[in-house]
């Protein structure tokens, strides 16, 4: 961890035993759940690209280790994930099971294609001290096995979702192919912090070519992105003769920096809402002691007060008993959402059944069945992927949507405006920035929610989506034929009614699986995002009754008890503004 | 009567049959092409190596190579009395084109036509190599620019109603993509032959690529070369997979005294300094040091020869393995790999030749018969039918590319033999039997062969398929075997 995430974690903490001093455990949850958040949460950067391209050799070269296999035959077959830790350590992971702690020199056999098939594990995690790392980055190593236009590239496409940060790699042997860059251009669809890198510059002559023809492709695509031409040999004679000459010769030095920058933007967005959150908290407490103290200083006004705190919590309870637009542009936008992407999909899926059919009607499917089933399958696992971006992406406009909504909503409630900050600094408050803090972190719970859909989760979405099983139902029939090839036509019309029929069966799990994912994605959204809402106005109700009952409070305390009394509230709400201020600093510290 | 001269023979009556229609014309070219040399294209994913392969295998630096996509017409490469280049629009006559050859490879002025306008460019180019093989350079699969690579595929899997242009392939790979599986399916033509392992070869080429220039990196690629063999999935698309350093192959063919006078002179510089310079092509070609060599002659040496190939150069003279440049031409093209390409080139498609020739020729004026139905058709449709029935020639292709692809299922141990006796390894009786061919008398084991196949033909548990099978392989033994008695 940064400095900075530590002295943010130890103010959160701060915040947390000062709201369960005031009896306020609903913003001690809050709290406890932005910290655990903070903590569990980096920043993955995902390493991709067509096999054979050095992928895990930049890894190892960035990350000054070997731990990645590297082989000039085989590949690696399981995603990696390298973060940090210190010792060094690696564990495989498979699904549905702990852990397994693994010995280094192991790595190999699990992470490459050589690896017994009951040896394999679903993916691998690394643990190493590095301070590239230690800002919460983790660098994922992905599958080359296959290709980009494979069902192992399919499932890294549908988890770029979820990554911060996407380092597409190609070597300097020759210009972008078709196939990358037709990935490129979805991949980048799907996270837009991105990169190329350029490898193997120590052995093309023509590298600087090669990288400006694929800077003209990708500037054709509409990818404007950083492209880092790379040698790792040279990174590692840099490394190992300790020659920042060398280091700044294998054009290392922009690509680290681009994934430190990554990580620490990254690392930056999380702590700015984890401290907004907190600030909020603490102007919460410091309402409450704000109502009782303006009434206790000014009873002329204490009518009025109460009078404005009554309206406060009567407009809470509005919002929060579904009169809020926030909660009609939830329900509405729902279902929106499932249908427009679910129907998307399943058309396109439609539409891969009466063209495979009418190939199949066309053509005598025994002879071009292999060629029919990879296009068939491509075609799916497009859709597959096409599906979970769309996906993704309506999701976060109706969480963006929802949030601003949910802002004016709040803003309406105008508990600030009832109060005359006297002893407060009024500008803390509004530290929080334009959204309010609620807003960042609905956002931040809604990603932190999909980790409990395979989908979306980094891990997950490599492991778990398992490509679908290959339509070869009905080939065993369509095979038996092939050897007799008498009584022709007959034979053909139940060739093609077999391979209609593996076809429609293939389609129709591949329909499933989309639509089950839509579903739970959006039945995780719904609830993520009215339980964030519900819990935040639970925390303002709270904060209201508790106020008014200051207010009412302090309406009726005796003159000689009052003094001594504002004299404690003044107290409280230096401490709470020393922690307020300290917080706000911790946020201005941070990179513009 | 040979098969190819049975094949001529049915179409030169098919000729007088359809005499005064265009067909006769057609025919007239399908027979022209059973004298003319086999033809075989080059083709390959986008910078697979294509040109610099060519180039070895002519033995001279003709193909234009470049590291951005640089073929971008299908071009013919073939014997000639002269040196000449013609163009041939998609529209219009061959146009016969200036061309000149500064720097070694031709740079033929293409005189304002589109590239993409071409059909292809003919290249006459009086050389021996040509003269036994016509080789066809092709644009790359999976090219960026979408109407390239269509071209490719229009010339290599025309469309069933057309013979295929060339009679074999060679299919180069760097490593497996699916692209290639893709394309190598999409190759093979339809009837007659069906999926034809037998006329394509695999090359992994830019072999030298594959351990990034490391001097074990031939050994890498023909340990991936061997796995990609024995791979179910191209065994059913190719014969065979050679690994080839198409660089240092086409270097080996051009060294001169004064290149290896420069390698040489490398090894006289300290190990630190080569180390250091030999660890990035940029160090070697521009870095200012105190070298023999100015920068401009090590960055021709680094176009010419790699810089695995000046790696492997001064590792032999610094060890004094090589001492000449003809030890260092030799060395050169024992590790490229070449040798063992022309040897499986000769095995493979020289050997076959007619046979190839006969099956493409069959396949062109089987095609003319299609939506025929004039009696001329209908006769031309027997005799190709006879001669394909007679040849058992064919039978073994055919048996061998069902073994390929799954279509027989014959014991997992019986497999080798099987396909070594229908001609998978080469022609000569040796080869086929499996032994020595040094060995003074092949006949017992060529008796020991048929009895055991003509058992396996007889054995009543075989099913219908494997005894079929069984019985093709049993002729090719007798086959053999009156090869001996002559």
């Amino acid at each position: 961890m940064s400095d900075r995430s530590t002295a943010a974690a130890a103010a959160l903490e701060m915040v947390g035993k000062a709201a369960s001093a005031y009896g306020r455990e609903d913003l001690e949850a809050a709290i406890g759940q932005a910290s655990q958040r903070l903590a569990q949460s980096g920043c993955h950067l995902v390493v991709v690209g067509e096999f054979k391209q050095g992928k895990s050799t930049l890894v190892n070269a960035l990350l000054n280790t070997d731990l990645c296999p590297v082989d000039d035959d085989v590949a690696t077959s399981i995603p990696t994930f390298l973060s940090f830790g210190d010792p060094a350590s690696a564990h495989a992971f498979r699904q549905g099971q702990e852990p397994e702690p693994l010995d280094t020199e192991k790595l190999r056999d699990r992470i490459t294609e050589t690896g017994a098939e009951d040896e394999r594990a679903d993916a691998v995690g690394i643990k190493l001290p590095r301070q590239l790392l230690s800002e919460g980055l983790v660098v994922v190593d992905t599958p080359g096995v296959g290709g980009l236009d494979s069902a192992h590239g399919a499932r890294t496409l549908g988890a770029l979702v979820r990554a911060d940060a996407v380092l597409f790699v190609s070597d300097a042997s020759q210009e972008l192919t078709s196939t990358e860059a037709e990935f490129l251009k979805k991949a980048f669809k799907a996270c837009p912090t991105f990169a190329v890198a350029i490898t193997k510059t120590d052995f093309y002559p023509e590298w600087r070519r090669v990288s400006g023809l694929t800077q003209g492709h990708l500037d054709d695509l509409g990818v404007p992105v950083d492209v880092f031409a790379v040698s790792s040999p040279l990174r590692v004679e840099a490394l190992q003769k300790e020659s920042q000459e060398t280091n700044i010769e294998s054009g290392f030095v922009p690509l680290f920096n681009w994934a430190r920058q990554a990580a620490v933007d990254s690392e930056e967005s999380r702590l700015r809402t984890a401290l907004s959150g907190a600030i909020d908290a603490v102007s919460q407490m410091a309402l409450t002691f704000q109502a009782e103290q303006d009434v206790l200083t000014r009873p002329e006004t204490a009518e009025a007060r109460v009078k404005a705190l009554e309206e406060a919590r009567a407009r809470v309870e509005t919002v929060r008993s579904s009169g809020g637009r926030w909660q009609r542009t939830l329900s509405d936008g729902i279902s929106d959402l499932n249908s427009e992407v679910s129907q998307g999909s399943r058309a396109a899926l439609r539409l891969v059944i009466e063209e495979g059919a009418a190939l199949i009607d066309e053509n005598d499917p025994i002879s071009i069945w292999d060629e029919f089933e990879s296009t068939i399958q491509k075609r799916v696992r497009d859709i597959m992927v096409d599906n979970t971006t769309l996906l993704h992406q309506r999701t976060e406009e109706l969480a963006q949507r929802i949030q601003s909504l949910f802002a004016e909503d709040e803003h309406g409630i105008d508990l600030l405006g009832s109060l005359e900050l006297d002893a407060f600094d009024a500008e803390l408050i509004e530290a929080q920035g334009p959204d309010g803090s609620v807003a960042g972190s609905a956002l931040t719970a809604l990603r932190s929610s999909y980790s409990g859909i395979m989908m979306f989760n980094m891990m997950g979405g490599m492991i778990g989506l398992s490509a679908i099983a290959p339509i070869s139902i009905g080939l065993g029939v369509i095979l038996g034929i092939k050897a007799l090839k008498t009584e022709k036509v007959r034979r053909l019309a139940a060739a093609r009614q077999s391979a209609k029929q593996s076809l429609r069966k293939f389609v129709d799990e591949a329909s499933t699986r989309v639509t089950t994912e839509n579903q739970d994605t959006v039945k995780t959204v719904q609830r993520t995002l009215r339980d964030t809402y519900t819990e935040r106005l639970q925390i303002l109700q709270r904060t209201t009754t508790e106020s008014l009952a200051a207010a009412q409070k302090g309406a009726t305390t005796g003159k000689a008890e009052a003094a001594a009394r504002v004299k404690n509230i003044a107290a409280e709400l230096d401490r709470l503004e020393k922690l307020g201020t300290h917080i706000k600093g911790l946020i201005a510290d941070g990179p513009a | 009567m040979s098969l190819l001269e049975r094949t001529a023979a049915v179409g030169r009556r098919a000729q007088t049959d359809f005499a005064g229609s265009p067909k006769a014309d057609e025919i007239a070219t399908i027979l022209a092409r059973t004298t003319e040399p086999l033809r075989v294209a080059i083709a390959g994913r986008v910078k697979a190596g294509k040109s610099t392969l060519l180039n070895a295998l002519v033995g001279e630096e003709l193909a234009p190579t470049d590291a951005g996509e640089c073929t971008r017409v299908v071009t013919w490469y073939q014997d000639g009395l002269t040196y000449r280049v013609t163009l041939e629009p998609e529209d219009g006559p061959p146009i016969e084109t200036r061309f000149s050859r500064d720097s070694g490879a031709l740079d033929i002025d293409l005189g304002g036509h589109e590239p993409t306008s071409l059909k292809r460019i003919v290249v006459d180019w009086p050389s021996s190599a040509l003269r036994e093989l016509t080789l066809i350079d092709t644009p790359g699969i999976a090219s960026m620019s979408a109407d390239v690579a269509a071209k490719t595929h229009a010339f290599l899997s025309p469309d069933t109603e057309q013979a295929m242009p060339a009679d074999a392939v060679l299919y180069l790979l760097r490593h497996l993509h699916s692209s290639d599986v893709r394309f190598l399916e999409a190759f093979h033509d339809d009837e007659a032959s069906q999926a034809t392992p037998v006329n394509a070869i695999g090359v992994l080429s830019r072999a030298d690529e594959i351990g990034v220039g490391r001097l074990d990196a031939m050994d890498s690629a023909r340990r991936i070369a061997a796995r990609y063999r024995v791979d179910p999935q191209l065994r059913k698309l190719c014969q065979t997979v050679v690994p080839v350093a198409g660089l240092l192959a086409q270097a080996a063919v051009s060294l001169t005294e004064a290149e290896f006078r420069a390698l040489a002179s490398l090894t006289s510089e300290p190990d630190e300094t080569r180390q250091h310079l030999l660890a990035s092509v940029d160090r070697f070609a521009a870095e200012d040091t105190a070298l023999r060599l100015l920068p401009i002659e090590r960055q021709a040496l680094l176009s010419r020869f790699g810089l695995f190939g000046i790696r492997l150069a001064v590792d032999l003279i610094a060890s004094q393995t090589v001492t000449s440049s003809k030890g260092l031409s030799d060395a050169f093209r024992a590790t490229s790999g070449i040798d063992e390409l022309r040897s499986t080139l000769a095995a493979q498609f020289a050997e076959r030749r007619d046979v190839l020739k006969a099956r493409s020729a069959l396949l062109a004026l089987d095609a003319l018969t299609v939506g025929d139905s004039s009696p001329a058709a209908a006769s031309l449709a027997a005799g190709i039918e006879e001669v394909e029935s007679l040849a058992h020639d064919f039978a073994e292709i055919r048996l061998l590319n069902l073994l390929r692809t799954g279509g027989v299922a014959l014991r997992e141990a019986d497999l080798p033999e099987a396909e070594r006796l229908l001609g998978a390894e080469g022609q000569a009786a040796a080869t086929r039997l499996g032994v020595d061919p040094n060995e003074p008398d092949l006949t017992p084991a060529a008796m020991e062969m048929l009895a055991k196949w003509q058992r396996r033909a007889e054995n009543p548990i075989s099913t219908k398929d494997q005894s079929d099978a069984a019985r093709v392989i049993v002729r090719s033994c007798e086959g053999v075997l009156s090869s001996l008695n002559v």
